[in-house]
């Protein structure tokens, strides 16, 4: 009973890190860099997911404030080739 | 504009795994002699999990008096497909949908086609040329900029200094390919056909350093939009034309090849040519980016003799181991995808949900295109 309690305050400890951003992206002209984009961020260590949106020019994502931040994040972008803004954050 | 409906002799709309087969309509007439080609698509849709929805968006060959779809076949276990041109460019489409499930998401695609060499002769452009007859109201469109190909700033200072005071459209024409020709080369690092983004291509600011200077490598997309670019900021409508090899050149392996029994594999054989519409002469084909390819692949240099040879021919024909699918840059395919506006409709497009497969990568995709010459 213990472990259980134990596991579930883990469990609403660690969603309490969980962070919801908008980024705002400059250059996207097609389809494929949506994905080169959200492959970027996936493979940063703490997304746990990624949308990419060519006509919104827009991405989502839903990241681990303990192990990754903003500006990791725009870096993420940044090697994909394209330039980030975040236009809102959401715990 | 040529015309490009279909007309579709069998349908069993709304079933699962149907087996539509269409005839396209007839329009021009004939001239080179004939070529054969049965092609061949084969569709098996991966995703990274196991139960995934998929849309297809394949394009299809457009009919003119060069080439002609005489039979399409297709089958599959999709849930709902449609053929249609429902876009701004009148794109041939065939549209798929799997809705989501565990099973396999599987198409076969089969076109006979048949094309001839096509050329518009030299003295037939010279004459409409000095004519000088105003451009019809539909062909205006292609004067126009897209988000790839633009038209004013430095490509218009470009432009200027290329054709110089030359006002003859086909003399604009002439100097406009022959710098493109001469100024760039295939980079063999780039994906696929590239992306043909002229903006990013020319960077620089200085139009003398550019007209002097510039070398751009690119692939066939990227090389054939610097061509496009460039001559509607000369005043010429030109525009990119997508397709596919098919099979051996007759002029360089470079160009297209295929085994002794005229079969090839030609999943990644994907071309991007131009044309240019000269009014009393019509839309004229071209190829700037095959010169650099022939330079590439046979370790050529410009003033080879093959390269030249080549470099006239492509100033008004294309050989026909290749059939065009569309014209279209930059806009929205039918139904409409969730990422939007395409770039360009040369190869299969697909989403699962709102992630694009990557169409350069027919083996993650996953496709495979093969082509058998009819001899």
């Amino acid at each position: 009973m213990k472990k259980l309690i134990t596991l579930t305050l883990l469990s609403l400890c660690l969603q309490a890190e969980d962070k919801n951003i908008t980024i705002k992206i400059d250059g996207m002209t097609c389809p494929l860099c949506t994905m080169a984009i959200k492959k970027s961020l996936k493979s940063t260590k703490g997304v746990k997911k990624a949308k990419v949106s060519l006509p919104k020019k827009m991405a989502t994502v839903t990241f681990d404030n303990s192990e990754t931040n903003t500006t990791i994040l725009l870096n993420a972008i940044k090697k994909a080739g394209y330039k980030g803004e975040i236009e809102n954050a959401k715990n | 504009m040529q015309r490009r409906d279909f007309i579709k002799s069998s349908m069993a709309l709304g079933a699962i795994a149907v087996t539509p087969v269409i005839t396209f309509a007839n329009s021009e007439s004939k001239s080179a002699k004939s070529r054969k080609f049965i092609v061949n698509y084969s569709f098996d849709i991966k995703y990274d999990s196991k139960e995934f929805p998929a849309k297809l968006w394949n394009p299809l060959p457009f009919n003119a008096s060069y080439q002609k779809v005489k039979l399409l076949h297709f089958s599959g276990n999709y849930d709902s497909y449609n053929i249609n041109s429902k876009n701004d460019y009148d794109a041939n489409t065939l549209f798929a949908e799997w809705k989501k499930s565990d099973k396999k998401k599987v198409l076969n695609l089969q076109l006979e086609i048949e094309t001839r060499d096509r050329t518009v002769p030299i003295a037939k452009i010279k004459r409409a040329s000095k004519v000088n007859l105003p451009i019809p109201e539909d062909v205006k469109k292609y004067l126009e900029p897209t988000a790839h190909i633009p038209t004013g700033g430095i490509i218009k200072q470009l432009a200027d200094r290329i054709v110089g005071d030359s006002t003859d459209r086909f003399e604009k024409v002439k100097k406009v390919y022959l710098w493109c020709a001469s100024h760039t080369f295939r980079d063999k690092k780039v994906i696929g056909c590239g992306t043909g983004d002229v903006g990013k291509m020319v960077s620089q600011k200085e139009v003398e350093d550019i007209y002097k200077n510039g070398y751009y490598g690119g692939k066939c997309t990227d090389l054939s939009s610097l061509f496009t670019a460039i001559a509607r900021a000369a005043g010429i409508p030109t525009r990119e034309v997508f397709g596919i090899r098919l099979g051996k050149s007759h002029f360089s392996k470079a160009l297209g090849k295929s085994d002794d029994k005229g079969f090839a594999t030609i999943s990644t054989w994907q071309h991007c040519r131009a044309e240019y519409y000269i009014p009393g002469a019509g839309w004229i084909p071209t190829d700037p980016a095959d010169i650099t390819k022939l330079e590439l692949v046979e370790e050529l240099k410009f003033n080879d003799a093959k390269v030249q040879k080549l470099l006239e021919k492509y100033l008004n024909s294309w050989e026909m181991n290749w059939v065009g699918f569309n014209h279209a840059r930059d806009f929205e395919l039918f139904p409409k995808p969730a990422q939007y506006p395409i770039n360009m409709f040369g190869y299969p497009y697909a989403e699962v949900e709102d992630d694009v497969l990557n169409y350069y990568d027919p083996k993650t995709f996953e496709y495979k295109i093969t082509s058998q010459e009819i001899f």
